[in-house]
């Protein structure tokens, strides 16, 4: 690696700055210039470390991404990850926390219109150091309170730099604590491939948001982005993993919705797409939240589609655990997932030539067809007939819900009584009597966050 | 038959040999010594006994039901004896009986196991260990069910060389991770705490209350995550929401 390389830049200029902040402490300086000389940013910034960490962790949390599964780091001293991940506290939105998710730095060159940190927001900035982020790390993990670090940044100076700042905090950790709990990096859209190679070999995950499901929204609002640029670094990762003989690591995304016009149909056929080229594990979804006034945006006052986010988190699940299509859930007909019913219930319906299913002779590809009944409730049904035919109460007993599955199965031949088998009256069968709704402030606060698998 | 034990898993095997040995049946077991004047059969515990009786689960169940069957025995609040004791009479009758799910013991033992597994699960997560003045790291725990083993192995495994202390206050149990072992403890005074804990805890309360988007707030959905119960030594929710609060 040569010295004027954009990693030993990065490493080089910590090493100053430290050194700097030495020299100035003794001096009894104020780190404020210091900062803008670290940063190449000009903005008041914060001092004590909980006033940067209220505001850097404030900058992070519209990341959705929390999972802290399936990873394995080897001949660590401290830390372990564990195969199911572990939820360390839920936030009072009802999200789980399982990383030390905030930024590095928010201060940002970029001007995207959908991000609290855009460069022209005047909002308060602030800094960590690769090491008193990796400190904070060690203390939180020790205490319990974290399974591992989320590791991301506003872009400061270059995506190169900002990269090398990432990597780090990342060695820190992995070098010098020998840290083996869960580390999520970003990757910055736009930097080196030598800096991701980097990062791969000691990450347990790595993402790169899309954000927006469209090149022309992206256009519109992320004028540093586009499509190739946020998927380079995934597919650097990933043809990097490859030429690995170990197992291939971990990806994921995000992306915004309710921000642009793009359809539920648009936002899964890109999911599923990303999917199918094994190139991600997970898609994460985000009601988008209007933070900024921007003609080209939902205005601040508009709420966040929690429901719709639902929805397609439901969807996104079917597409990796059930067996379906995106095509089958939506298509160019009904762009839009029904708001009141789940996917599969509404695919079911407009299926009705597949049902009643048989429980007690149906494959598992089928059991989990059925609205109402998971893949549990099919291992359960499946062990379960093993010893004896089963009829619609043994069913209950065995915990698997009839409320939704009632009107889509037989038990031994027998089809419950009271509905018949007609798209109409089964709808109106689970909806129930419509109560009559003064819509209010608060009808959208039924969002449920989807889990990690 | 009315039946007593001493409510341990040594006197729950020796109580199952007994059944088998002097072919009782019991209607109803006790942990404790019930005011009646009725005949009551009284278990002693045994040792021997005992490991006849788990030998014997080990020979005859295949591995996960005899976990099963030890992470209900752990579930000390639960009066599981009368159908734990049916799903092992009814493994040793065969053991592919206990792979049925038709069958009401095995049901309610594997609903049991579930639970009790959910809960060394959460508290996984939930523990939060102090550092002492002496770089010792101490965490109190309040569970329904004593799980206080497995969590202690968990961390161990997790924290490496660090030295931690978990103590079970409503049992009088303290798992010490040096020697591995669990120890009755009548009551601990554990020193103060350490010059940077309140630093940490600040700072963990800070990113816990920054974290969460306003305009999602949702607390309904956080206690189905975070039950109360879970909540007492959970420092992010000292003081707002503490077990003992009425909702």
């Amino acid at each position: 690696m040569g010295a004027d390389s954009p990693t030993m830049r990065g490493v080089c200029e910590g090493v100053l700055y430290r050194f700097l902040a030495l020299k100035l402490q003794r001096f009894h300086f104020e780190i404020k210039s210091l900062d803008t000389f670290f940063l190449g940013y000009t903005a008041p910034m914060a001092k004590t470390l909980f006033e940067k960490m209220a505001i850097l962790s404030d900058s992070a949390k519209y990341d959705v991404s929390c999972s802290s599964s399936g990873s394995d780091q080897k001949g660590a001293s401290l830390g372990k990850s564990h195969a199911s991940g572990i939820c360390h506290s839920f936030s009072a939105d009802g999200r789980c926390i399982s990383l030390l998710k905030v930024l590095m730095t928010n201060a940002c060159i970029y001007e995207c219109a959908y991000c609290i940190n855009r460069a022209s927001n005047a909002i308060p900035r602030a800094a960590f150091t690769p090491r008193e982020l990796a400190d904070i790390t060690i203390d939180f993990y020790k205490r319990n309170y974290i399974e591992g670090l989320f590791l991301s940044s506003g872009i400061v100076k270059s995506e190169n730099h900002t990269m090398g700042l990432l990597l780090q905090t990342l060695e820190i950790l992995r070098f010098e604590y020998g840290f083996g709990g869960y580390i999520h990096v970003k990757l910055i859209p736009g930097c080196d491939t030598e800096l991701i190679e980097k990062v791969v070999a000691l990450a347990s995950r790595v993402s790169s948001n899309i954000e927006l499901p469209s090149s022309h929204s992206l256009a519109l609002l992320a004028p540093n982005k586009t499509k190739e640029k946020v998927m380079q670094p995934l597919r650097a990762a990933r043809d990097i993993s490859l030429h690995k003989t170990s197992a291939p690591i971990p990806m994921s995304t995000q992306l915004i919705v309710g921000a642009t016009p793009e359809s539920d149909f648009d936002i899964l056929r890109l999911s599923s797409a990303l999917y199918e080229k094994a190139l991600l594990k997970r898609v994460y979804y985000s009601a988008y939240i209007p933070i900024n006034d921007n003609a080209l945006l939902p205005s601040t006052l508009t709420a966040p589609p929690l429901l719709r986010e639902h929805r397609l988190y439901q969807a996104d699940w079917l597409l990796r655990f059930y067996g379906f299509r995106a095509e089958e859930l939506v298509d160019e007909a009904t762009r839009k997932l029904d708001v009141d019913l789940d996917p599969k219930t509404f695919w079911a319906l407009r299926h009705l030539e597949h049902f009643p299913v048989e429980i007690n002779t149906a494959p598992k590809e089928v059991l989990v067809r059925i609205p109402g009944i998971g893949v549990r409730g099919a291992l359960k049904i499946l062990q379960a007939r093993k010893f004896r035919a089963l009829d619609h109460a043994m069913l209950s007993r065995l915990g698997v819900s009839l409320k939704r599955a009632n009107y889509f199965i037989t038990c031994k031949g027998v089809y419950q009584k009271e509905v018949p088998l007609r798209e109409d009256h089964i709808r109106r069968a689970l909806l129930g009597p419509k109560k009559l709704l003064q819509p209010s402030l608060f009808d959208w606060y039924q969002g449920m966050v989807g889990g990690e698998v | 038959m009315i039946v007593v034990y001493d409510g341990t898993a040594e006197g729950f095997l020796s109580l199952v040999f007994e059944v088998y040995a002097h072919k009782l049946s019991p209607t109803h077991i006790f942990k404790s010594r019930p005011q009646s004047l009725l005949q009551i059969h009284e278990v002693r515990s045994d040792e021997t006994h005992a490991r006849r009786v788990l030998e014997g689960m080990k020979r005859t169940f295949s591995p996960l039901h005899v976990r099963e069957i030890q992470q209900v025995l752990l579930c000390d609040t639960l009066a599981f004896e009368l159908p734990l004791l049916a799903y092992v009479n009814l493994g040793f009758k065969d053991p592919k009986n206990l792979y049925d799910p038709t069958q009401e013991s095995v049901r309610t033992v594997q609903n049991w196991a579930r639970v009790y597994g959910r809960m060394v699960h959460r508290m996984k997560g939930f523990v939060r260990f102090e550092e002492l003045e002496e770089g010792v790291f101490y965490a109190k725990i309040q569970t329904d069910y004593n799980i206080l083993a497995l969590l202690g192995h968990h961390f161990v495994e997790r924290l490496g060389a660090q030295g931690f202390i978990l103590h079970d206050v409503e049992r009088g149990l303290a798992f010490v991770s040096q020697e591995r072992e669990i120890y009755a403890v009548a009551h601990a005074d554990v020193p103060q705490v350490s010059e940077k804990e309140l630093t940490c805890k600040g700072l963990w309360q800070t990113f816990f209350s920054h974290v969460a988007i306003q305009n999602r707030t949702n607390p309904k959905l956080q206690q189905a995550f975070v039950p109360l119960k879970y909540r007492t030594y959970m420092s992010e929710f000292e003081g707002r929401y503490s077990s003992t609060c009425k909702h």
